[in-house]
């Protein structure tokens, strides 16, 4: 591997581990802080990337100025899901609630199907689809610009997390939420706004896909396994450990990409899966375990 | 000491003293639908003195507490403070009015840090920073032990200084009626005694305490006036001296019940 080539690899990597993390994002937060496993994480993602792709291919939207669209839209949206289905199944056990995300993750892949079709669309990013040259190294400026972006929220996140008093309130409510209640926090209506905002996330994460990579309806379970994974290998509910599981991933399946065959890719990615679960021991359900 | 349904406690007094303080009236609830785990009890807490609610386990105790700080709703009866019917006051309203309530067991935030638990505390406070901040500051003067760890993460703490960072949140709004439950379940004996102390020192800073403990001794001790709840009735109360002599005899009653 010449240097040059290795450069790009990792400039690759990282840049692709930004797009992991932002896929994760939102279901790290919905599973560390309220508990929740959900499954319907992705069909939102997809459902929000080809509402993006609406906006920007067929509206014509300025492709930066669609995505606080988007998410704003989105987290609408996860309000209206909150108070509609989630909130049922907040006090059910585990299975209830994965079987109701299993269902809504089917009816939202179905509402995508029967709008948008089957076909795998991308987004043309009008300004953004060019490539920066360093040297020999390529970088496309859509993906620095949804690297950027991805950070720029991360540690917003992570700061609102852990320096506000709000924050407090939200990693309270998921240490133990009968305290968060008793020292006066409406526990519900925070349930609502972190609901909402791991929806608006999700969207995000679907507006960086369409911003980077091919999709279709029907393909978002790929990136729910991703995601799942990052989460995992990172810890739930944890910003930073998002970033890093997101970039190792990243760095993991470019330089796997340049080194061996392509089968192999997903092969040493879910190694790596299986050795997070062995050496974390806490399963999706490992509320005891949450980070946050 | 008196027995019977309590109705009218404190008969002959004043009407504006009968009126001050935490007062559950003819109150009964339960969780499920058709559970009575109190059945028409009636509680006062008196204003700047010192309550205490004994009986067997599953006797409503705890539960009392838990209707006295709005957690649940009583099907009949209501909750009064200072003569203020406050029945359907939501829990940060209940701590707006001055209510606030210690919890049994562990009840810190274990990986928030002891100064977030106490800010936490506070949280009626969260648009009036500066109101909060010398709150925090008041509570972090009054247990200094709590000021040098204020940036450990509270699941680190030791079982007394997690104590007293859960006296601290609960006393960080200057409630006027503080709700107790069970305070010494669970610890050492040494800590036992810390825990009395401080709830003397509550006691001497003339707030009202409703206090539930398995440990009849010490809350006889610290107590003015005393409940007993049998199956979720009242069964006895009357003034601390009525039954200091007899705690014997009530505790072999209960064995019997």
């Amino acid at each position: 591997m010449s240097l040059n080539e290795f450069m790009q690899t990792l400039v690759n990597g990282l840049l692709l581990g930004c797009v992991y993390a932002a896929f994760a994002l939102g279901l790290s937060l919905v599973l560390g802080i309220l508990g929740l496993v959900n499954v319907a994480h992705s069909a939102i993602l997809v459902l929000a990337a080809l509402v993006y792709w609406q906006l920007v291919n067929g509206v014509g939207l300025d492709p930066l100025l669609a995505i606080p669209l988007v998410v704003a839209a989105f987290f609408l949206a996860g309000t209206a899901l909150e108070s509609t289905i989630v909130r049922r199944i907040e006090r059910e056990p585990n299975t209830t609630a994965l079987l109701v995300f299993f269902g809504t993750m089917v009816a939202i892949e179905s509402i995508a199907v029967l709008v948008w079709t089957t076909d795998t669309r991308t987004v043309q990013p009008a300004y953004l689809d060019t490539v920066w040259r360093f040297g020999q190294v390529n970088v496309p400026v859509s993906r620095v610009v949804t690297a950027a972006l991805t950070l720029v929220l991360l540690g917003g996140l992570h700061l609102f997390l852990t320096r506000t008093l709000t924050g407090a309130a939200i990693r309270g409510m998921a240490q133990n939420r009968d305290v968060a209640a008793m020292v006066g926090i409406r526990v519900r209506r925070l349930g609502i706004w972190v609901f909402a905002a791991g929806t608006a996330l999700a969207a995000f994460g679907g507006t960086v896909l369409a911003l980077v990579l091919p999709f279709s309806p029907q393909e978002h379970v790929r990136w729910l396994a991703w995601a799942f994974l990052i989460v995992i290998v990172g810890g739930l509910g944890s910003t930073r450990n998002t970033l890093l599981a997101g970039l190792l991933v990243g760095l993991l399946e470019a330089f796997v990409g340049v080194l061996l065959p392509f089968q192999y890719v997903y092969f040493v990615v879910y190694t790596l899966l299986v050795v997070a679960l062995l050496a974390r021991r806490e399963g999706l359900g490992g509320s005891q375990a949450r980070t946050i | 000491m008196s027995a019977g349904t309590a109705s009218a406690p404190g008969a002959g007094t004043p009407a504006a003293a009968e009126d001050a303080g935490l007062r559950m009236e003819g109150v009964t609830a339960g969780y499920l639908q058709h559970d009575v785990v109190l059945d028409d009890v009636t509680i006062e807490a008196r204003s700047g003195k010192v309550t205490a609610v004994l009986g067997p386990n599953g006797s409503g105790k705890s539960t009392a507490l838990r209707v006295l700080y709005g957690f649940l709703p009583p099907r009949v009866g209501r909750v009064t403070l200072d003569g203020r019917d406050v029945t359907g006051l939501a829990v940060d309203e209940r701590l707006a009015a001055g209510i606030a309530f210690l919890p049994q067991g562990r009840s810190v935030f274990p990986r928030l840090t002891v100064e977030e638990n106490l800010r936490l505390g506070a949280w009626r406070l969260r648009r009036r920073p500066a109101e909060l901040r010398a709150a925090v500051d008041r509570m972090l003067e009054r247990y200094p032990t709590l000021a040098k760890l204020r940036e450990r993460e509270a699941g680190s703490l030791s079982g007394g200084q997690a104590r007293l960072l859960e006296f601290g949140r609960t006393l960080i709004l200057d409630p006027a009626v503080v709700l107790v439950d069970e305070p010494s379940v669970g610890l050492a004996p040494v800590l036992v005694d810390e825990v009395y102390q401080e709830l003397a020192r509550i006691k001497e800073e003339q707030r009202t305490v409703l206090l539930v403990d398995q440990n009849v001794r010490s809350a006889v001790e610290l107590a003015d006036h005393v409940y007993t709840l049998a199956y979720g009735r009242n069964h006895l109360q009357g003034a601390r001296d009525e039954f200091t002599g007899r705690l014997d005899e009530l505790i072999k009653a209960w064995l019997q019940l």
